[in-house]
């Protein structure tokens, strides 16, 4: 299991310090984070904006345990991510982290449902207790009505409802988002950074979201700008636009 | 906006739900893409056939050597024991037959003999034939029970033999009561089986008599094998191992299944035919692969952004393994499923057409395993893509 190792004086419950990444492909090796601290804090929604290729997606990547960084340490609820050995931060990701993608990436064979169940069956619970968090995290995005439906059946709007209902049905500690709003309309993607709003502030979880999308900016609690791999402004958003919450409190 | 109580009827649709158990991806995606993977179950069921249908024929060809074995009433066989297929007979230990008969459980004992002969016909016709000698009184166990008892009667006078339907043109014989003569001793054709066709030459069946006269100072009077007949409501097997066990180094006791599967077996293996059906099996093995791992690796990489969805969500990859070859296990069976089908058409069409086959239970199970051979193997070679799999890519 993992330890919880003592976290820097540092508050937050997601930590980057000195993070760099380079890519290498064919003789040109590009740096893409150039030594990124970062403190995201828990029950917010942190937002990081910046243009196309300036590193947002392998910030995000480093940051949840899916890309190793080249040098640098992310400490992730207390547990130093990339010391462990990979089937650990496997569990690790497992047990605290839900993801949101661009594309919606449902299995075209499961209904609603049973996509939200799929990845709660390997934590553990039991098909049934599955079944009932799948039926709770649905209503939680209002699919309730259609749980029962295959993706052929839901417009692109649900289809990432759904896909957050299977981030967070496992009630992550970590949630993480990129491009969650690229390809919906302009209501569809205010509803999803409502509910990824929401959910930071309902269940205390850690929201990092990542995007180019600048009508995201209203929906965040603070928003975090790279350019070139390298943080250049941190601001916090006061008047968050937040009108009509998706998410109901009581998901707890 | 989510209603602050929900309808009841709801709750009771989950809880239904809730029992029939875990969502299986790999049964999901392959009924709901059936049409996806109908070409990989037909791949796995066509080889399945090709392997299966192959060992019907062999078998077919080669029962021929055991249907003597496979139509006498006895319920044990005590064979030599170097002896390795039932047409390849060795003389047994004259002793056999009483330590069989001094067993309580035993109730009948019979000898039979095989015995190479020459065969001249009414017109001079010269043929090698195969002579089985065997006991001819009233409850015979080894007189076929597919004849007609006239047959065993017509068998009785000293010199008289049956020829088979298939070999008559073969053997010169035109009528009942011809006349002929088996290494110079003159015999007359009693009457004439069906069904006990030869590969080469032809099966003669004779008295015991008749043949210690044909045979005269060649004969030693030793059985080749002993059959036994048990007393009704005994146990087979137990009385098996009891004569076993009597026997000792003297004879084997085998049942009438064992000692056909046994010479079957032998004969694919040593005839050369084995290395034919050797070859055509792998190459069923290669095409059944080469369609049912495309069709899995195809379907993989359809859903790789789901599965590497999953990965990121901490599912571990061995689990995702397991999907696929799980996909693959159910395809075998399936295909398998469509094999036995499939065989029993053509096997139905083969014997209503004269062809000889035959299906033995091992066929079956050896094509089953096969079966699942090809499915998992294509499983295994369908991972490529799955186990190259970065969640992190998805972020790009
Ligand atoms: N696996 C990789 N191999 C090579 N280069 C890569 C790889 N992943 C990312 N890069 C490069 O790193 C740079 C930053 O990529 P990244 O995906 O982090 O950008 P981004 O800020 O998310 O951009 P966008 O807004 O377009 O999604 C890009 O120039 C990209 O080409
Ligand atoms: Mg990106």
């Amino acid at each position: 299991m993992i330890k919880r190792a003592a976290t820097p004086s540092a508050p937050g419950s997601l930590l980057a310090s000195g993070v760099t990444r380079s890519f290498t492909s064919g003789s040109i090796t590009t740096r893409v984070l150039g030594g990124v601290d970062l403190a995201v804090q828990p029950g917010e929604m942190t937002l990081i904006v910046g243009p196309s290729g300036s590193g947002k997606s392998t910030l995000l990547a480093v940051m949840s345990g899916l890309l190793r960084p080249d040098g640098g340490t992310v400490h992730a609820l207390g547990c130093d991510l990339w010391k462990q050995p990979p089937d650990a931060i496997d569990r690790f990701r497992l047990e605290h982290c839900g993801f949101v993608f661009q594309g919606f990436n449902l299995f075209p064979a499961l209904t609603a449902a049973e996509q939200v169940v799929l990845p709660l069956q390997y934590t553990g619970l039991s098909s049934g207790a599955a079944r009932a968090r799948a039926e709770e995290a649905l209503a939680a995005v209002g699919l309730r009505d259609k749980a029962a439906l295959y993706p052929l059946a839901l417009s692109g709007g649900e289809k990432q409802r759904v896909a957050v209902a299977r981030a967070i049905a496992k009630k992550p500690q970590l949630l993480f988002a990129d491009e969650p709003t690229s390809a919906l309309d302009k209501e569809n993607g205010a509803n999803v950074a409502r509910l990824l709003h929401a959910i930071a502030h309902a269940q205390g979880a850690t929201v990092l979201c990542v995007s180019h999308d600048p009508r995201l900016i209203t929906h965040a609690d603070r928003v975090v700008r790279i350019e070139d791999g390298v943080l250049t402004s941190d601001e916090r958003n006061t008047a968050v636009t937040n009108p009509d919450p998706l998410v109901v409190p009581e998901l707890n | 906006m989510r209603p602050l109580t929900s309808p009841p009827a709801a709750d009771h649709n989950v809880k239904e739900r809730a029992d029939t158990g875990r969502v299986s991806l790999a049964r999901r995606t392959l009924l709901y893409e059936w049409r996806r993977y109908l070409a990989a179950l037909l791949a796995v069921a066509f080889s399945g056939l090709l392997v299966l249908v192959q060992i019907a024929l062999l078998l077919g060809m080669f029962r021929t050597t055991t249907t003597v074995v496979e139509n006498a009433a006895a319920d044990l066989w005590l064979v030599e024991p170097t002896v390795a297929s039932f047409d390849l007979a060795r003389e047994l230990s004259p002793r056999a037959e009483n330590r069989a008969r001094a067993h309580p459980a035993v109730q009948r004992t019979e000898r039979l003999a095989l015995a190479f002969a020459d065969w001249r016909g009414p017109q001079g016709a010269r043929v090698a034939i195969t002579l089985v000698a065997l006991d001819v009184s009233p409850g015979s166990l080894a007189f076929p029970r597919s004849l007609p008892d006239k047959l065993r009667e017509a068998l009785q006078p000293a010199g008289t033999v049956l020829v088979d339907q298939a070999d008559l043109n073969k053997l010169g014989v035109q009528y009942v009561r011809d006349g002929a003569e088996i290494d110079g001793r003159r015999v007359q054709v009693a009457g004439v089986t069906t069904g006990f066709r030869a590969i080469g030459g032809a099966m003669v069946f004779v008295s015991e008599a008749t043949y210690r006269e044909i045979r005269g100072g060649a004969s030693r009077d030793t059985p080749h094998y002993v059959l036994a007949g048990l007393a009704p409501g005994q146990d087979v097997a137990a009385v098996r191992q009891e004569l076993s066990e009597i026997g000792g180094s003297l004879f084997r006791v085998m049942t009438p299944d064992e000692l056909a599967s046994m010479s079957q077996l032998y004969w694919l293996l040593e005839s050369g035919t084995g290395i034919g059906f050797l070859f055509s099996t792998v190459l069923g093995l290669l095409v059944g692969v080469a369609i049912t791992s495309q069709t899995l690796r195809a379907a993989v990489l359809s859903s790789l952004r789901e599965y590497a969805t999953l990965r990121a969500l901490g599912v571990p990859l061995p689990a995702l393994r397991a999907v696929v070859l799980e996909q693959a296990t159910w395809i075998g069976a399936a295909g398998f499923a469509v094999t036995a089908l499939a065989t029993v058409l053509v096997v139905g069409i083969a014997i209503s057409a004269g062809v000889a086959v035959a299906v033995t239970w091992w066929a079956v199970l050896g094509t089953a395993l096969f079966s699942m051979l090809v499915s998992i193997v294509s499983g295994l070679m369908s991972l490529g893509p799955l186990l190259r799999t970065e969640p992190a890519e998805l972020l790009r």
